[in-house]
Parts: structure tokens; C-alpha cells; sequence
């Protein structure tokens, strides 16, 4: 009996089990001894939660196009990070134009909304060329093939903007209304924060239901099932798949105005993190799954805001922010370990895939 | 006792039972069908078999050994090879190695032996590349191991399946749908080579087939399955007459199809 | 006449990119016949050069004219293109936005004299040069590799011409060649025209002789054949050994860089080109080497102080220790999930080396310096001069090792693995111990390289190990070649030895691995230098595009 079972349980599954088991031990270890040790007050849980929530809706939205794509090309757009740094670093120029001519001071919202506009229609603009230039013709090819392909765009999109716009760090320029605070039921609220999470749920609906309702929308998902079939019943299939990239760029580029806001900067670079972590947002959602991908974001924002002062600190780390992105790492590669399918998907990671 | 049993096999995708509490007997050295319409769940028997899909309730036995919960790399290595309803050979290696891949699980060379190229591996090399030789002249193929699996014709590529299939030194054959794709004469062939395989090399034969030319015509047992329970099962001349196979497998008015196949 | 509008219009696009990019005038630093033609014209001529010769091969007219006003159209229309951009860049201040839309580009657009003359000028090269390709075209085909061949090498020996000074100058007499070929920047004219008849007049050697030696080769005996290929390896040998002295400190800096690269793509070439895994985290291999090694041996630290021999058996075991320890993790992932988690577990290895926690054993943002240098007998691997040889017998060992295991059973059970992970398994082939043996021989390699990195510079930082390095030696394993072991010397030579030596290329160094990246995998995936198998892999590549091309 002893060597039966010794033939059917395998040598890697108990080595998986045991780095997942000692990781969540440590995570109630750490969590059990921060929370007794008391050093943080409700109101600091409240900030951590709040920015969690702001930074997982900015992830939620870029999220929603690494999802969409996976669903009808099933491959990863590697290069959907830089489709988010491709917006707000462009829209800056606008941005700082405005500012410099004091419109920005007297017609805020309009201003933003112009910002807006420009940051989500270069987005849009450089996700559509990217299919039409560097995935359509290879979408027969073998699966590795499409995947360098997006690692390559990715690159020669980031230094591209480089050439550009420079390689240093812009400032945004700041806008009054965001500034400060509100007070809601006795707890101060950064506006910004704020705004970020209003603005990103009302898009994320907004995408959802064009998504759900809307003739196109239907198309899309259609095509997401089944490609040959959906041609045959007379979809364009080649607009669909360049729709659901413009969709994605739209999210991308108004996530990435927020997150210029929020940070109050832009620099080439700055799409490969948040990049990464929203493709982990996907995948911890069920990749290929909609609401998945907001639900993955909003989760992976709120663990790593709370997790380093939650389970880090209690563990007796020293300067537990620096590993904030360990974390949210960590639980990419824990996801993809135990739950491919994520917390709302169907089982792809591993068979099919 | 067979030399594979299966006993109460189920197996199930959500809410569709892909084999349905199945009882399959394969005689040692027989040649053994397996037919029923599409979605019968054949394919499906073939990789609980190889140990691609587990079952989730029930047995498999094979010469001894419970299959249940092994890997397939495992399952080859008791003696069970199979080939693919649609060819499934490595495309960019050459024949002779695709043969050679299989013979993998008989070769011993290891890490060191092989970058010190010690005299036991470059024999067992040799020796492994000779009897890959042999396998594709067994097949009909011979002077073909350099070609690139994907540029060989159809018939070739089927063949060459078989070939790898062998070179794992099967006791137990599993052929899904050999003679897909192939014209009449070529089907003959193929039928002619099947039973050489069973006469010449002692290997039991399990074929899952569409064509019933080759079903009546080469097997000695023939299971009928329909929504992954086995409906009938016996010599091909019963199953002919089976009036529950007719309808399953026909559906009404096959009867009189049936008769002149047979 | 539409398509060549079309296209002109789609080549001014990306001229207009190029320019504004800043690599025009960066490449006009680099003059290759000096003070006439400089990189940066080479490099505004080939890409309307390219795009007149698309309109011409894809144009089907009958008639010659048709084809040459189709030619025309295209370069005009690209002239057009930048004109506009000079235009607009006089009207507006573009620079605001475009750091790289300098006067100096203006002026450089419109041949330095000014708005009124420049801009005539500027359409009316490139009238000209549609006109060339049209003409070029009509050639009879050997006559245009007669004159392409040669002008490439001209243009090489231009992008090369600190290489060939170097070596012509460290070659004693040869020096004087230098004087007469080159000047302070760029060639001369004379030396121009030589390399072009020089290259030429080999070409045309080379086609009439080429069949009789290669006829007269095939006819020697087998054992002749065998002797004269290892006089040629003998050959190569020796001039590896002494490579360094040939070359003098700067190249061999270079060299040494290159085969660092080398010895990290032969690993990753085992992972990604034999067994078909994709890692995007493979940095972390050399950063657990290069970590090993200062961790055991520097003063610093304190810990061990081991020499380098004695500590990097230590940095090979840990290298496949964590090579297996992180591939368990991602066994039953595929493609594109494996190249994410794996670059996860890359940032995960950096932002612990990083981090203030881990910093009494690993040094923190500080790094570990002090590390020394390797030793054999007195012989110390000091300089760049003395650090190759070290890398060369890791080279030469890690090659051989890759060229033995590629042809067991071993590699063909990567190779099976790479092509159906599902039939392999059935055909016996235990799939946990054939990843786990790649990745372990992957970060082996790797480890060896990251050890040997560590003593050469005497420190590591975190900052050496990012993820640009991981794309760095992925970009060298498919442009060389994926599956090809010569093809990782070429790719490295070409990606990592290219840009060391041309400083104004440093900063486009990613944009043109991208651009390459993409271009590769649509119009030749199987790189420049293919495995004999990968090379009709890509004819299968090729018909999968064929068939999305008839599909759209």
C-alpha cells in the first residue's frame, strides 16, 4: 500500500506543497505578530486599504486588456505595458502645455478631460499599430513565436519613446482639484485616491456592459470561443480582434493617466511593473475572464499595500516596503502554481495552454 | 485474465460521463476493436489507458499492475504504446530520430557518460540507432531516416507512428484509427501489417477504427461502445447481428448498410 | 501608382521616426568616407532605398517606365515626408516634445544650405534615389551582387573602422595600411575605393573557383577531410590563443564581455532552443553565481574567503540547486505562462539582493566588492587580456558540453519535449527530470558565467542583474539562432560585440533589438546561423504565415 501510494504522489508535488505551505505559514506568523504587537492604528489599515484600492483599480483597468487579448489571440501582450506608458507620457505634453497657459488653473475638469482624451486615443492608437504591425501576421504561427514578438515590440516601443520624449523623468503638473483631502465619516481620504477608484470602477463598468450588451460586444465574445466558427457566422473576425486591442488600449490609457496623477510622474520605463502586476491581476482573476481580471487587480493592489506592514513587518523584516514587489510576485508565481485557473477561470494554464 | 482489464472505468468531463463504468477484457495477443459512433469514448478509453487522463472511479490493470494514478512516461515503460487519431510526431526531428525518441525509456546513458562519451554509451548509441534502423525497415521505411517527419507523405508519417510506438518495446499496442486518410490499397497494407505485427512480434493489438472492412476483417473481439458504456461485445460476426449495435451504431435503417459491409 | 504612394507614404512615416528618434544624427558622428558620407546618410538612403525597392518588386507592371515613375513616386513621396517635418519644425518649436528635433537635424535634412535650396535638394535625392533602385533593379543579378556585396563591406569596414585600426595597428608594419585607409574618423576616399574593387575582385574570384574547390573538396578522401578539418580547428585554436595580444586592451574588453555572453546564451540555449522552455528570469542564475562567488570569497564579508577555484564549484551547485529549486514551481506550465513566472522569479531574486533585509549576507544596494581575482600558479587573471582566457576554457568547455549532450539521448528527449510535451511523456520520457536537467544545465552555465563576472570586475551590485539582461541573452540565442550552438557566438558577436564598439549605436542598443526582435520572428524565426533542424523548422514557420496570409 506504502509503495502504491509512494508511485502516485511524486517527489515535486511535496516540494510544491511544502513552498506553498511555509509561505502561508509565515504569512499567519507575520500577520498573528504585527496585529499583537499593535503598531499600527485603524487609521493606518484605513490608508493602506485605500491606497490598495486606488492602485488595484489602476491595475484592474490594464488588466481588463492583457484579459481580453488573452481571450481572442491566446497569447499574452507583453507588449500591453507599454501601450499604458505610451498615453500619459504623451498626454504630459498636452498637460504641461495647458498649465503652462493657465487653462489648466481655470478650466480644471475640461483640461483633465482633454488630458484624458489624448492619453487614452495614443494608447489606443499604438495597441491598434502593434496588432496590425507585429501580431497579425503571425497569428498561425507556433505559440513561442508571438510571445517574442510582444517581448521585442515591448522593448522597441519603450526605447522608441525614449528617443522621443528623453530618458528622465517628467513632472506632472499639478492639478488643484486633486490635491488634499476629503473627510469622510471622521477619516481623512486622498482625493486623488479618491478619484482613482471612481473614475477606474465607473470605465470598468462602462467597458463591461459594451462588453455584455452591446452587439459588438457579443461579437467579441464570440470570437473569444471560437474563431473559425465566428467567421462563418459572418463576424469580421480580423475587426473584432482589433477592437478588443482598442478596448484594451482605452483602459490602458486611462489607467495610465491616473497613475501619472497619482505618482505625479512619467518616465519610459514606467509601464513594466505595472504592466507585470496587472497581467498578475489577470491571471490571479481567471485569465480570459472579465470581471476576473477587476476582481485580480483590486485583490493584488490591496495585498500589496497591506501585505508589507501586515505579514512583512510581523516576520521582523527591516524596511518591509522595499520587498512590496516581491509580494505581489510571489503571488503571481503562487497562483500559477496552485490555481492556474485563477479564482474565476477555467482551467488553461495547464492543459491547454 | 487479460492482459489489460478494465473494471468499473469511469470518467467523467463536468457533467458528461466520457466512460461509463466500462468492463474491457483484451486477451493476450488478440487483436481487439474497439467501435461506436463519434463521442462513444474511445479516444477517451486510449488516454485513460496511457495514463493522459485519470479515471476517476474503477480499475486498470495491465499485466499485473494497476495503471490507476500513474504518469504516462510510467505506463510505456510496463509495456503499453499507442499512436495518435491525428499523427502526432515530432515534427522537426528527423525519422530515425523520432524512432529513437521512443526507444528512450531502454537507453541508460546519464549525464556524465554522455559528455565523457564513454565507450558503454557510444556502444549503446550504436546499438540504439541500428535498431532503429531495423524498426523503419520493419515499417516499410526504409532509407527514410533522414527525411524530417513532416515532409514524409501521409501513409509514411502513419507508419512511422507505428515504428516509435515499437521502439518502446510494447507488449500491448493501442492504434487509434490507423487507417484514417488512407485509400484502399494502402488500408490493405495497413491491415496486412497490423497482423504481421501480432504474428511476427507477439504484441496484443488494440485498435480503436471507423472502417469496417478493417474491424470484421482483422479483429477477433470487438467491443461496441455508445456514450461510454459497452453495449455489445464478441466475435465480429455476433456483433453484426447484434440488433442493439445496429441501432446504436447505425441508428435506424443501417441495418441493411451493415449486411453488405459485412 | 497608388501602392507606391502608399508605401512612400508608410517609408516617410518611419523616416520621419528614425529621425526623430535621434539616430540620424547620432549615427552622423560615425563618418564612413570621412567628411562625405557619414552612418547617418548611409542610414536615411538604405531606408528609402528599401522602401523604392519594395515598390519596385512589388509593382507587376509591363513596362520598364511604369516601374521607374513607380520608383520615383516612392522616393519623392518619402522626400515629401521629411521635408514637412522640416517645415513644421521650422514653423513650430517641436522641440518642446521631441527632444531630438534639433536645428542640427534640420539643417542635416536639407544638406546644410538652408530652407529654399535645402528643401529642392532634399526631393530631388530623393527623385535620385528612386531612380538608382529603379535601375538598380534592371541589373543583371549577378552584376548587383557585384556591387551590393562590395558597398556592404565598405560600409561594414566604416562601422568597424576602430576594430581595424586596432588590429592593423598592433600588427607592427602593417600600421602604415592605416594611415593610407583611415583618418581620424571615417576613410578615405582612396581606401574607399580600394576595400570596394578589393571586395569585389574576391566576390568574382570566389564565384568562378567556388564549384571546382568545393568539387575538388568533395572528391579528397575521407581521411583527408578528416586531417584538414582539424588543421582548421587547430588553425582556429591558436588564433583564439593569441586573440587578445592581436587586439590590444580596448577589444579585448570587448571580447571578454562577448564570451560572458556567450557562455550565458549556451545555457539558455539548452533551456529555451533544446527544450522548448521559455525563461524570461534567467538573470537569476547569473546574479546566484556572480553572489556565490563574492559571498564565499570576499574579504569583505568575511564569511569564507575562499580563492576562486575553491568557491566556484560552490557557485555551479548553487547555480543548479536553485535552477531546480525554481523550475519545480513551473513543471506543468506552458509557454507563455512559464516566461511570465519566471520573469517573476527573476525581479523576486533581485528585489531580495536588494533589499535592506537580506543586506548583512548579500550587501544590500551597496553590493559586495572586493572579491578577488582569479589565480593559476602565480598567473593572475588580472586584466581583460588575462580575464579571456578564463572565459575562453569556460567557453570551450560549456560548448563541448552542449555539443555532446545535443546529440544523446538526452537532447533528443529535450528536443522531444520541445516539439509535444503530451506524445513525448507516452513515449517514455519522464518530463519532471528532463525540464529539471535543463534548467539545472541552464543555470550551471549561467552560474559559471555570473562566478567569472564576479572576479572580473572585483564587485557585484544588484543593479547588474535586471531583467534587461535576461531579454539581452534572449535576443542573442534568436537572432543567432534558437537550438544553435555556433548561432550563440554569432548573436553574441553581433548583439553584445556590436554596440561595445560602436558608442553612438549604446542608446538605440534596445530600441534595435526590439525592432530586430519582431522583425526576426515575422520574416526569419529561424535566425542568422540556424540549427540544421530549426533551419526547416522555418519553412514550416513559413507556411503557417502563408497560410494567415491567404486566411486575411
Amino acid at each position: 500500500m506504502l509503495k502504491n501510494w509512494r508511485e502516485r504522489v511524486t517527489t515535486t508535488d511535496i516540494i510544491m506543497w511544502l513552498i506553498g505551505g511555509t509561505l502561508l505559514l509565515m504569512i499567519i506568523i507575520g500577520s498573528v505578530a504585527t496585529i499583537s504587537a499593535g503598531r499600527y492604528t485603524a487609521k493606518h489599515w484605513l490608508d493602506f486599504i485605500v491606497f490598495g484600492l486606488a492602485q488595484g483599480s489602476i491595475y484592474a483597468l490594464i488588466a481588463m486588456g492583457y484579459t481580453m487579448v488573452y481571450g481572442v489571440l491566446r497569447m499574452i501582450n507583453f507588449a500591453h505595458s507599454e501601450v499604458f506608458m505610451s498615453g500619459p507620457y504623451t498626454a504630459y505634453f498636452v498637460a504641461a502645455f495647458l498649465y503652462g497657459s493657465g487653462y489648466l488653473e481655470s478650466h480644471p475638469i475640461f483640461s483633465l478631460f482633454i488630458v484624458l482624451l489624448f492619453s487614452m486615443g495614443t494608447s489606443t492608437a499604438i495597441a491598434i499599430l502593434l496588432e496590425r504591425i507585429a501580431y497579425r501576421p503571425l497569428r498561425q504561427a507556433p505559440r513561442l513565436v508571438p510571445l517574442i514578438t510582444a517581448i521585442g515590440a515591448s522593448f522597441f516601443l519603450q526605447y522608441t519613446f525614449r528617443g522621443l520624449y528623453g530618458s528622465g523623468f517628467q513632472a506632472y503638473p499639478i492639478v488643484n482639484i486633486l490635491e488634499g483631502h476629503f473627510i469622510i465619516g471622521g477619516f481623512r481620504i486622498l482625493r486623488i485616491q479618491l478619484v482613482s477608484i471612481l473614475a477606474s470602477g465607473l470605465l470598468m463598468a462602462a467597458l463591461f456592459a459594451f462588453i455584455q450588451r452591446t452587439r459588438i460586444g457579443k461579437a467579441i465574445r464570440a470570437v473569444s470561443e471560437d474563431k473559425e466558427t465566428s467567421a462563418l457566422m459572418g463576424i469580421n473576425v480580423d475587426r473584432m480582434i482589433v477592437t478588443t486591442f482598442a478596448i484594451g488600449g482605452l483602459a490602458a490609457g486611462a489607467a495610465g493617466l491616473l497613475y501619472a496623477l497619482m505618482f505625479k510622474q512619467v518616465h519610459f520605463f514606467m509601464g513594466f511593473i505595472p504592466g507585470i502586476k496587472a497581467f498578475t491581476a489577470a491571471v490571479l482573476g481567471g485569465i480570459g475572464n472579465i470581471p476576473g481580471a477587476m476582481l485580480g487587480g483590486i485583490f493584488l493592489g490591496l495585498i500589496e499595500s497591506v501585505g508589507p506592514s501586515l505579514f512583512l513587518d510581523g516576520l521582523g523584516i527591516i524596511a518591509p516596503y522595499q520587498l512590496k514587489d516581491a509580494i505581489a510576485f510571489t503571488v503571481l508565481v503562487l497562483i500559477l502554481i496552485f490555481r492556474p485557473t485563477g479564482i474565476l477561470g477555467e482551467r488553461l494554464a495547464v492543459k491547454k495552454a | 485474465m487479460g492482459l489489460l482489464t478494465t473494471k468499473g472505468a469511469t470518467k467523467r468531463f463536468g457533467g458528461l460521463v466520457a466512460l461509463d463504468s466500462l468492463d474491457i477484457d483484451v486477451k493476450e495477443q488478440a487483436i481487439h476493436s474497439v467501435i461506436g459512433p463519434n463521442g462513444a469514448g474511445k479516444t477517451t478509453l486510449f488516454n485513460c489507458v496511457t495514463g493522459f487522463y485519470q479515471i476517476e472511479e474503477g480499475n486498470i490493470s495491465f499485466d499485473g499492475h494497476s495503471l490507476v494514478g500513474l504518469t504516462p512516461d510510467r505506463i510505456v515503460r510496463l509495456g503499453i504504446a499507442r499512436t495518435y487519431q491525428n499523427i502526432r510526431l515530432f515534427p522537426h526531428l528527423t525519422a530515425i530520430e523520432n524512432v529513437m525518441v521512443g526507444l528512450h525509456g531502454h537507453l541508460k546513458a546519464g549525464i556524465f557518460g554522455t559528455i565523457a562519451r564513454l565507450p558503454a554509451v557510444v556502444k549503446e548509441e550504436k546499438e540504439a540507432t541500428e535498431e532503429a534502423r531495423y524498426l523503419l525497415k520493419f515499417v516499410n521505411l526504409p532509407g527514410k531516416g533522414d527525411f524530417l517527419s513532416k515532409n514524409l507523405p501521409y501513409g509514411d508519417q502513419r507508419r512511422l507512428e507505428v515504428a516509435r510506438a515499437l521502439a518502446t518495446r510494447p507488449k500491448l499496442l493501442l492504434l487509434d484509427e490507423p487507417t484514417a486518410g488512407m485509400n484502399p490499397r494502402e488500408t490493405i497494407e495497413m491491415m496486412n501489417f497490423i497482423r504481421r505485427l501480432r504474428d511476427e512480434l507477439k504484441i496484443t493489438i488494440l485498435l480503436i477504427e471507423h472502417e469496417m472492412k478493417v474491424v470484421m476483417g482483422i479483429s477477433e473481439t470487438v467491443t461496441v461502445l455508445d456514450y461510454g458504456r459497452k453495449i455489445a461485445e464478441g466475435t465480429p460476426r455476433e456483433i453484426q447481428s447484434d440488433p442493439a449495435v445496429i441501432e446504436a451504431y447505425l441508428g435506424r435503417g443501417g441495418a441493411d448498410e451493415m449486411a453488405k459491409t459485412g | 501608382m497608388k501602392q507606391a504612394f502608399k508605401l512612400g507614404l508608410l517609408g516617410g512615416v518611419v523616416q520621419i521616426l528614425v529621425s526623430l528618434v535621434g539616430m540620424v544624427m547620432a549615427f552622423t558622428h560615425r563618418e564612413i568616407v570621412s567628411e562625405t558620407i557619414s552612418l547617418g546618410h548611409a542610414l536615411v538612403l538604405l531606408v528609402t532605398f528599401f522602401f523604392c525597392h519594395q515598390t519596385v518588386t512589388r509593382s507587376n507592371f509591363p513596362k520598364r517606365e511604369d516601374i521607374l515613375v513607380a520608383s520615383l513616386l516612392t522616393g519623392l513621396t518619402m522626400a515629401a515626408c521629411l521635408s514637412l517635418l522640416v517645415l513644421l519644425g521650422e514653423l513650430v518649436n517641436l522641440r518642446k516634445v521631441f527632444i531630438n528635433a534639433s536645428p542640427a537635424l534640420y539643417s542635416f535634412l536639407t544638406f546644410d544650405r538652408g530652407l529654399e535650396a535645402g528643401i529642392p535638394l532634399l526631393l530631388f535625392s530623393g527623385i535620385l534615389t528612386g531612380a538608382l533602385t529603379a535601375f538598380f533593379h534592371r541589373l543583371p543579378a549577378m552584376v548587383r551582387r557585384l556591387l551590393l556585396i562590395p558597398l556592404a563591406a565598405v560600409l561594414v569596414a566604416g562601422i568597424l573602422q576602430d576594430l581595424l585600426r586596432g588590429i592593423f595597428a598592433a600588427w607592427g608594419p602593417l600600421g602604415t595600411i592605416n594611415e593610407w585607409l583611415f583618418t581620424a574618423n571615417g576613410m578615405t576616399i582612396p581606401g574607399t575605393i580600394f576595400i570596394f574593387l578589393l571586395v569585389a575582385a574576391l566576390l568574382y574570384l570566389w564565384d568562378i573557383a567556388r564549384s571546382p574547390v568545393a568539387g575538388g573538396y568533395s572528391r579528397l578522401p575521407v581521411k583527408t577531410k578528416k586531417s584538414l578539418a582539424w588543421t582548421g580547428y587547430f588553425l582556429l585554436f591558436s588564433i583564439l590563443l593569441i586573440l587578445p595580444k592581436l587586439l590590444g586592451l580596448f577589444l579585448s574588453e570587448v571580447l571578454t564581455i562577448v564570451g560572458l555572453f556567450i557562455l550565458l546564451g549556451l545555457g539558455l540555449n539548452i533551456v529555451v532552443g533544446f527544450a522548448g522552455l521559455l525563461d524570461l528570469g534567467y538573470v537569476a542564475f547569473f546574479a546566484i553565481g556572480a553572489y556565490t562567488m563574492a559571498v564565499l570569497t570576499s574579504p569583505e564579508l568575511g564569511f569564507f574567503n575562499l580563492n576562486f577555484w575553491q568557491a566556484l564549484p560552490f557557485a555551479v551547485l548553487m547555480g543548479v540547486i536553485w535552477g531546480v529549486l525554481l523550475g519545480i514551481p513551473v513543471l506543468k506550465m506552458r509557454g507563455d505562462y512559464l516566461a511570465i513566472a519566471t520573469l517573476g522569479f527573476g525581479e523576486i531574486i533581485r528585489i531580495l539582493v536588494l533589499s535592506d533585509f537580506l543586506r548583512p549576507w548579500l550587501g544590500g544596494a551597496q553590493g559586495i566588492a572586493r572579491i578577488p581575482r582569479a589565480e593559476i600558479g602565480g598567473f593572475q587573471f588580472g586584466g581583460p587580456q588575462e580575464i579571456y582566457y578564463l572565459i575562453l576554457a569556460g567557453c570551450l568547455l560549456v560548448g563541448f558540453i552542449s555539443f555532446r549532450l545535443r546529440d544523446s539521448r538526452l537532447g533528443r528527449a529535450w528536443m522531444a519535449v520541445r516539439e509535444d510535451e503530451d506524445v513525448a511523456q507516452a513515449m517514455g520520457i519522464n518530463l519532471v527530470a528532463t525540464k529539471l536537467f535543463a534548467f539545472a544545465t541552464g543555470a550551471a552555465f549561467s552560474a559559471i558565467s555570473g562566478a567569472i563576472f564576479a572576479s572580473k570586475l572585483g564587485s557585484v551590485y544588484p543593479h547588474s542583474f535586471d531583467v534587461m539582461i535576461s531579454i539581452n541573452i534572449l535576443c542573442v540565442i534568436i537572432v543567432g539562432g534558437m537550438g544553435s550552438i555556433p548561432g550563440v557566438i554569432v548573436g553574441a558577436a553581433a548583439l553584445i560585440g556590436l554596440p561595445e564598439l560602436l558608442r553612438e549605436f549604446a542608446e538605440y542598443r534596445f530600441l534595435i533589438y526590439g525592432a530586430v526582435l519582431v522583425a526576426m520572428m515575422i520574416y526569419r524565426p529561424a535566425g542568422l546561423w540556424p540549427e540544421k533542424v530549426h533551419e526547416r523548422e522555418l519553412h514550416f514557420i513559413e507556411d503557417g504565415r502563408d497560410e494567415a496570409l491567404e486566411k486575411t
